[in-house]
């Protein structure tokens, strides 16, 4: 049968312990904002897809599976191309998956030839889940992978600010390069977005179909293909955010599924289907769960507890308040 | 006279399927005769109806009522452990039970948790009660391995064997039985009125509660008594001498999409196709683990032994393990199933068996017709005929 | 300019809401199509307009078949939409809403800047709110972004569904006034679906009365000055 796998090997390393005190906690905020811009901008694609095709992805975290594994192959394949690249072959990669999924197994039902689509959409987005789970199991292994961070920080002295090629250093509080690069870029491909969404026409013809379908099929705009351009580009940002982390943490197939749960969580928080409300939810849930984890009595358990605590979140909301704590579309 | 040709047909078709059923059944008991020297098939079997009466209980609650629970496993795992802890000799709540008395308990537990979820939910439709399950059962999950002095942790928590022999044929006859039973007291519950009720509730919620269903009680009612069952299957099986451990990787969510699979691949409309389905895929599962391929091709394909497991594959002594690539080939069948054949694979056939009987009902009729022209009237039915 | 003909329209294979439904709506001219509640008046406007698929019959646009074009081909055929209740843009400003009725030639800027400001002429209350989020303005106005988004690609035909549900009676009038300055001043052909009988009488040329999914009565508008309270009474 299925062999138990290290399901939980590869979740997001808890911060060694070390005494509370100020720095410790400022350190924890600063953590967690980092990761917390990284969960947005995966939540942000889960909140396009929802807002336009009226479904929730369950396949969403497969996507930021598949785009940690490419950069991890790309870098291992092609040493003598920019590190960069492998970022937008990731990009691609999973946009083009995204695309060909759409196309095939959504927009029928978009187009009403399924019944109760309600069902199909979600038992067949957790066909893909299960699908590219064991196609990575079964092409990559189950051994955890790492990629080396991309770049190494330029070397600076000084008293308060002082670099390592691996950790930048603010007087007592230690960042590493890995999670600054990861959320720089997640920041420049999170401004990219905003500025597509609120300053192209295709943006707006998305946030248009989220808004009022009809309304925008009255004015000339195709919502079938703007549902498939959204179920991409959401692919699209899940692959980014795992491109990222894929420097961060370790890599196995099962890696995508906490991570989904962190972006229903964050969907669900933000008010499902806003996009500033995701960007918020996401730096609550990553705040949350840093400061949660590293101060948990039990330092034993603290690890094992750190998705716990966003879960718990994700349930309250929606058992008290499912419109989220910040309802807008788009 | 027509009419009683069809009542007739009816009656055939009937007959059809218990036909089927009873054959089904003769199989299922007389499968230790066959596999005596196999005992490993013995398991697997043993394990292809713990799965079965997963996939069917899903399908009760998901393909009837519409709920759609990411939680089944959660469930059977609450079940397990519950009695598991129940029956430990030193520890917090160790009661030393025995585990005739620490399953029922166990089931107990677990009905009163998804009474409590089902409760819960009740506000929630589809996709959201999909996010709320799916949260549950991995908060569940987590919190059952980081307690470690509790439950055992990762390494699992060993569980006392049911049975002292430790042989597979009671093992597996036990497991028959509980199968056969589940199956048929969710059969009942879907013929009855209540069955009626939960298929309202999946079409329409509001219209079903405007022609006086109680939906609360349904939604309930469907929520508990197919967690309860989940929980019993998990708690017996993992009980056994042969299992005799429950890990909370049992539970994680890709399991989870498995039963679902059987569940769909099967038919989730129909118990019967969803718990086939879980026995047919848990039986190719395991013939997939090996395929056995002729010595020749086997020697020519040792020349690519390393491509072979560079992808994934690999050699063994008889065959070619696919490893990770039959659960591809699964979700793949997932996908197209739901694409293509909403009702599953097994279900439609299981309804074109039963209707084998078009041939004579064509007879039937033919037959009513030339006994309605020369009026002869020692038809069994002929009541009936007579009063159309 | 626009034709109906034996419509048949359900929202299942084999319960129509419209059996058989005629209509001619001719250049230049309001037709308004009136009757009872649940007659079918909407789901005439809503087949046109490709939102549901006719099970039998055919619709012309300038003599070219147009049912089972997508709905969002349509306003490149020169028909466009009004529906019953507000299709607006809520979260978008009221100037993104109205440059979105411009999607069709979106690489035009040019076109884009002077059909923007033709609808500030038409409807100076618009450039005044432009920054403003479209779903925080009133009724009547929310209508008037609606009316300047579908005029930005200039359409011939315009169907109109209860333009002034909901509104209040000062307001109601000014959505009349705009419709017969569209068919007086730009020549625009319109199809008005309405409740407000007395109103569509008084702006109409031609009328069309339906009957549970069949047409009742047409006529040019004069016929109906007797009718009306027939209409009360039916």
């Amino acid at each position: 049968m299925l062999t138990p796998t290290v399901w939980d090997a590869s979740l997001f390393h808890a911060s060694p312990q070390l005494a509370v005190s100020g720095e410790f906690v400022l350190r924890l905020i600063i953590d967690g904002l980092m990761i917390g811009i990284i969960y947005a901008l995966m939540a942000i694609g889960l909140t396009l897809i929802f807002s336009v095709l009226n479904i929730v992805s369950f396949a969403h975290g497969e996507f930021y599976m598949l785009g940690g594994y490419i950069v991890y192959f790309f870098l291992q394949t092609f040493e003598a191309l920019p590190p960069l690249l492998s970022i937008v072959a990731a990009a691609i990669v999973t946009f083009a998956v995204g695309f060909l999924f759409e196309r095939i197994f959504l927009q029928p039902m978009a187009r009403g030839e399924v019944e109760r689509p309600n069902e199909y959409a979600i038992l067949v987005t957790f066909g893909l889940a299960f699908f590219l789970q064991f196609l990575m199991l079964g092409l990559v292994g189950p051994f955890p992978k790492k990629a080396h961070r991309l770049f190494d920080l330029p070397q600076i002295e000084g008293t308060f600010f002082r670099t390592t090629k691996a950790t930048l250093f603010l007087g007592d509080i230690t960042i590493s390069a890995g999670r600054l690069f990861a959320a720089l870029i997640a920041l420049l491909a999170l401004a990219g977005l905003l500025w597509f969404m609120y300053r192209t026409w295709t943006g707006r013809a998305l946030q248009a179909v989220s808004q009022d379908r009809n309304a925008a099929a009255v004015v000339g705009i195709n919502p079938l293909n703007m549902n498939t351009l959204a179920f991409s580009m959401g692919a699209m940002l899940a692959g980014l955010a795992g491109a990222v982390l894929v420097t961060v943490y370790s890599w196995v197939p099962w890696v995508g599924v906490p991570a989904s749960s962190k972006s229903f969580v964050i969907i669900v928080l933000g008010g499902m289907g806003s996009i500033p409300g995701s960007l918020l939810g996401g730096l609550i849930i990553g705040v949350v769960e840093s400061l949660g984890t590293g101060l948990f009595p039990d330092p034993a358990r603290a690890q094992a507890y750190r998705d716990v605590f966003g879960l718990v979140i994700f349930a309250l909301v929606l058992l008290l308040r499912p419109t989220g704590l910040f309802g807008r579309k788009l | 006279m027509r009419r009683s040709a069809q009542l007739n047909t009816q009656y055939q078709a009937r007959y059809t399927l218990w036909g089927l059923a009873a054959l089904g059944v003769l199989i299922l008991l007389i499968f230790p005769l066959l596999f005596r020297q196999q005992p490993y098939w013995l398991y697997i079997a043993s394990q292809a109806l713990f799965y079965a009466i997963l996939a069917s209980s899903w399908a009760l609650l998901a393909g009837y009522n519409g709920q759609f629970s990411f939680a089944h496993m959660a469930f059977m795992g609450l079940a397990t452990y519950a009695s598991g802890i129940l029956g430990r000799e030193t520890g917090f709540l160790a009661f030393d039970l025995s585990p005739w008395v620490s399953i029922p308990l166990g089931v107990l537990f677990t009905g009163f948790v998804g009474l409590v979820i089902g409760y819960l939910c009740l506000r929630l439709r589809k996709t959201y009660l999909a996010l709320f399950t799916i949260a549950f059962a991995e908060i569940t999950r987590l919190v059952i391995k980081a307690e470690v002095k509790f439950t055992g942790g990762p390494n699992g928590l060993p569980l006392k064997p049911l049975l002292e022999s430790t042989s597979y044929v009671p093992v597996y006859y036990l497991m028959v039985a509980l199968f056969l039973g589940t199956l048929l007291a969710m059969y009942v519950l879907v013929r009855s009125r209540y069955g009626l009720y939960f298929q309202a509730v999946r079409e329409d919620e509001d219209a079903a509660a405007a022609l006086g269903v109680n939906v609360v009680n349904t939604r309930i009612l469907a929520f508990v008594v197919s967690s309860m069952i989940a929980g019993l299957a998990g708690a017996v099986f993992h009980h056994f001498p042969t299992v005799g451990l429950v890990v909370p990787d049992e539970m994680i969510i890709g399991r989870m999409s498995l039963v679902l699979a059987m569940a769909i691949i099967g038919g989730s409309n129909s118990l019967i196709a969803a718990a086939l389905g879980a026995i047919f895929i848990h039986f190719s599962l395991e013939w997939l683990q090996e395929i056995p391929l002729p010595a020749a091709i086997l020697r020519t394909l040792e020349a690519h032994r390393a491509t072979l497991e560079s992808l994934g594959f690999g050699l063994g002594e008889n065959g070619l393990k696919t490893n990770a690539w039959r659960m591809v080939g699964f979700g793949m069948l997932l996908m197209v199933t739901l694409r293509f054949r909403q009702n599953g694979l097994i279900a439609p056939l299981l309804e074109r068996l039963s209707r084998r009987h078009v041939i004579q009902e064509i007879a039937a009729r033919r037959r009513a017709r030339e006994e309605e022209e020369i009026e002869v009237s020692d038809e069994p039915n002929e009541q009936v005929g007579g009063a159309s | 300019m626009l034709e109906v003909r034996d419509l048949y329209v359900g929202y299942y294979r084999d319960l129509n809401i419209l059996q058989g439904v005629n209509m001619v709506a001719r250049e230049g001219q309001l037709t308004a199509i009136l009757g009872a509640n649940g007659v079918g008046k909407s789901t005439l406007l809503k087949a046109i307009y490709g939102f549901l698929k006719p099970n039998a019959g055919a619709i012309y646009l300038k003599g070219e078949r147009i049912d089972g074009v997508p709905t969002y081909r349509l306003i490149q055929k020169g028909l466009a939409y009004i529906p019953q209740h507000t299709g607006i843009f809520r979260w978008m400003s009221v100037e993104e809403n109205i440059l979105l009725g411009g999607w069709t030639f979106r690489n035009d800027k040019q076109r884009l800047r002077q059909k923007l400001e033709e609808n500030y002429k038409r409807f100076p209350i618009l450039r005044e709110k432009r920054k403003q989020q479209a779903g925080e303005l009133s009724g009547g106005q929310q209508r008037m972004v609606e009316l300047a988004r579908t005029l930005m690609t200039d359409p011939d035909v315009i169907l109109v569904d209860e333009p002034t549900a909901g509104l209040a009676k000062l307001l109601s009038e000014e959505v009349y006034r705009m419709l017969r300055d569209l068919r007086d001043k730009e020549g625009k052909t319109i199809v008005l679906v309405d409740q407000e009988i007395r109103q569509a009488l008084k702006i109409a040329d031609y009328v069309y009365v339906l009957e549970v999914g069949r047409n009742k009565f047409e006529g040019p508008v004069e016929e109906f000055t007797d009718l009306e309270k027939a209409f009360w009474a039916g």
